[in-house]
């Protein structure tokens, strides 16, 4: 088998691995497919997600079918103000060893998982969250200077609640911008409800089952990173990054007005390394323009911080979002 | 090597595209240059007065064919360029650009690329890029049009009334340094500036082609006998002797009975002659017969115009020369009254006066 068809090869099993992914997840979730696709995307590209939506609207569930769904280890966090960052991160614990020797021995804690779900984030005090930023960041831990490594594939999904603020802590900016998407879960329709209703009150519940495990997961994630992206592509892409910026030239009078700062180029990152994966689905080996417009939305909107007038005038970083593609198009 | 072949491949595809482009461009530049072709023929054609052949249209035309393309080499894309615009265009989704930017290189994913755009674009054909004219070259086009259309109604105007003018008989001619013909009343743009022009002929059957001779601004007796014979075919040359004497000629042409009046152009110009007035007025004077105050006695007494002349001489019918001298007079009246009366060409109208210029008889010169 020479290159070109392993690469053939890998590029099918990956569309097949996300189809199936797609349908295992739909088995249990309702609804909400662009969601789901945004999710497998985040994981593909081991980006780490922002799920945001009213209670009750499963984005537990959503974390937890996909955890499921791949085999890997899943941890889930709870978030509560009295949450320490010990608990995520573990600890050093005097354990007994051999001889009647005791010893410091390190306790991972829930942060070693391949999949984290860090639920209602926003409670958490901000000490709390911190913890959770070298991690996210660096793949590593450091406990009493010792520094572990967090094993691949490793991903954090948190989830936070936009109705509920009282006795919450918002997440920082610079904590927001380590999240490679935010999902954002809307009130399903009708008929996903009626579906909702007819799957979750029966005498059975659908369950998801396990499709490949790590070792399928790290070579697709490989295989993404090979994907081409040309020079006028990328172009595209850092001029969609530097019109979220009030102050530079060719901004759309949206930003100008309602912007106070633009997209970091971690913003940039994740657009194409989410628009590479898109493009292997798609059966390219290359990116195009169309897959960065498609991944644009969830990867700069919660990086670009709006100003006051902005939230007077409830003007939303989606539309900003917008209006910055529409300017970039011209 | 597969690489290679694809790279070769990609390329002729693009430069299939690119041929394509550069025809677009030419497509897009063509009307903008032939409608300056066509504006310059005819800013010349109006400020000439004269008609520019067909042959001259042509090469204008041509012309700005050969600026258009030469414009569109200039503009003709490059290969990324082109690859650019075909992605855009042809939607496909920035296949060409990826695989014209990693055509050189050589891992695995490269060699995908590079094949799957180059097949891509292959089978497109590179008719799918449309030849648009712009907005723009339809309004050029109808201005185009337009002035065209306005330049040939002005040329067919001119013609008519130069034909009208020829039926109707002599209009009053001015001696406005040769803008007006002194047969027919007509501008005549190849008169040169200072050139008198005679006043027509009372005769009816004064016929209508625009000279070219040139006659005397000193009112010259030649312009005086041209306008008083009103079919006379010869112009004295300014070198003539009688033109310093200030009199008209005793020729023989004077005893046509055309002649009649040739006495009043003849004293205008002896008028003119005498110094005191251009030629111009001297022989619109002269034409009037208004007399000559510093003519020749003779030729004053004549000055009367219609009324006055000197008698005409009857030619001897045994004399050779007079006989030719009489046919040729003949044969040029009714080339005149033919010319016409029917609607001649300039160039035409010019040729059949060159030719009998140029057979006149000794008698005429």
């Amino acid at each position: 088998m020479t290159v070109s068809e392993h690469a053939l090869e890998q590029a099918a099993l990956f569309r097949d691995c996300f189809t199936q992914l797609r349908g295992e997840i739909g088995r249990v979730f309702v609804g909400h497919s662009s969601v789901v696709d945004q999710l497998l995307l985040c994981f593909f590209c081991q980006g780490h997600g922002l799920i945001e939506g009213a209670p009750g609207l499963g984005k537990t569930l959503l974390v937890r079918s996909l955890s499921e769904a791949l085999s890997l280890r899943f941890a889930r966090v709870q978030c509560t103000p009295d949450l320490m960052p010990a608990d995520i991160t573990g600890t050093n614990v005097i354990v007994d060893a051999a001889e009647r020797r005791q010893g410091f021995t390190f306790q991972p804690g829930p942060i070693f998982a391949n999949i984290v779900l860090a639920d209602e984030i926003n409670r958490a005090t901000p000490r709390t969250q911190a913890a959770f930023l070298e991690a996210m960041q660096e793949r590593h831990v450091t406990v009493f200077g010792t520094t572990h490594a967090i094993a691949p594939p490793f991903s954090v999904f948190a989830t936070q609640n936009p109705v509920e603020m009282e006795g919450t802590y918002p997440l920082p900016e610079a904590q927001l911008d380590r999240f490679f998407f935010k999902l954002t879960i809307s009130v399903p329709e009708v008929h996903e409800l009626a579906e909702i209703m007819a799957r979750t009150t029966g005498d059975t519940e659908p369950r998801v089952s396990p499709l490949f495990g790590a070792d399928t997961a790290l070579s697709l994630f490989s295989l993404i990173r090979q994907v081409k992206i040309a020079d006028p592509v990328l172009n595209y892409a850092l001029r969609v990054l530097r019109a979220t910026h009030p102050q530079v030239a060719g901004a759309p009078d949206s930003v100008r007005k309602y912007v106070r700062y633009g997209a970091s180029p971690r913003g940039t990152q994740a657009m194409v390394l989410s628009a590479k994966a898109l493009a292997l689905l798609a059966g390219r080996f290359h990116v195009a323009v169309e897959d960065l417009e498609q991944v644009a939305l969830p990867a700069l909107a919660h990086r670009i911080i709006r100003n006051f007038q902005a939230e007077v005038e409830h003007v939303s970083a989606e539309t900003i979002v917008a209006d910055v593609l529409a300017a970039v198009r011209k | 090597m597969p690489t290679d072949d694809a790279k070769r491949r990609l390329t002729s595809a693009l430069q299939r595209f690119r041929r394509r482009l550069r025809l677009r461009a030419f497509v897009l530049d063509l009307p903008v240059s032939a409608a300056l072709a066509t504006a310059v023929a005819a800013a010349v054609t109006v400020t000439r007065s004269e008609d520019l052949s067909l042959r001259a249209w042509a090469v204008s035309l041509l012309l700005a064919i050969l600026a258009a393309y030469l414009v569109a080499v200039i503009r003709t894309p490059s290969l990324a360029a082109t690859a650019q615009v075909v992605d855009h265009e042809l939607r496909l989704q920035d296949r060409a650009v990826s695989a014209l930017q990693f055509s050189e290189s050589t891992d695995s994913i490269s060699r995908l690329v590079v094949a799957e755009g180059a097949a891509r674009l292959e089978d497109l054909p590179a008719s799918r890029l449309p030849l648009t004219f712009p907005v723009t070259a339809r309004w050029l086009a109808i201005g185009t049009s337009v002035l065209c259309a306005a330049v040939v109604l002005s040329r067919m105007n001119q013609q008519s009334t130069d034909a009208g003018a020829a039926r109707t008989g002599p209009a009053t001619a001015t001696a406005s340094g040769g803008t007006r013909s002194p047969r027919d009343g007509v501008a005549t743009p190849d008169a040169p500036k200072g050139q008198a022009s005679v006043p027509p002929a009372s005769s009816p059957g004064a016929a209508a082609i625009p000279p070219t001779r040139p006659a005397s601004a000193a009112g010259t007796p030649s312009a005086g006998e041209s306008s008083g014979r009103g079919q006379a075919p010869a112009s004295k040359p300014p070198a003539d002797p009688s033109i310093e004497s200030g009199s008209a000629p005793l020729t023989p042409e004077s005893t046509s009975p055309n002649r009649a009046q040739a006495g009043g152009a003849a004293g205008g110009a002896s008028r003119g002659d005498g110094g005191s007035k251009n030629g111009t007025a001297a022989l619109t004077a002269g034409g009037r017969g208004a007399g000559t105050p510093g003519g020749r006695e003779d030729l004053a007494g004549g000055a009367g115009g219609t009324i006055g002349g000197r008698q005409a001489v009857p030619l001897q019918p045994n004399d050779a020369g007079n006989r030719r001298t009489a046919a040729y007079d003949a044969a040029y009246n009714r080339a005149e009254a033919a010319t016409a009366a029917e609607r001649v060409p300039f160039a035409l109208r010019s040729y059949v006066r060159a030719y009998f210029l140029s057979i006149r008889p000794a008698s005429r010169q």
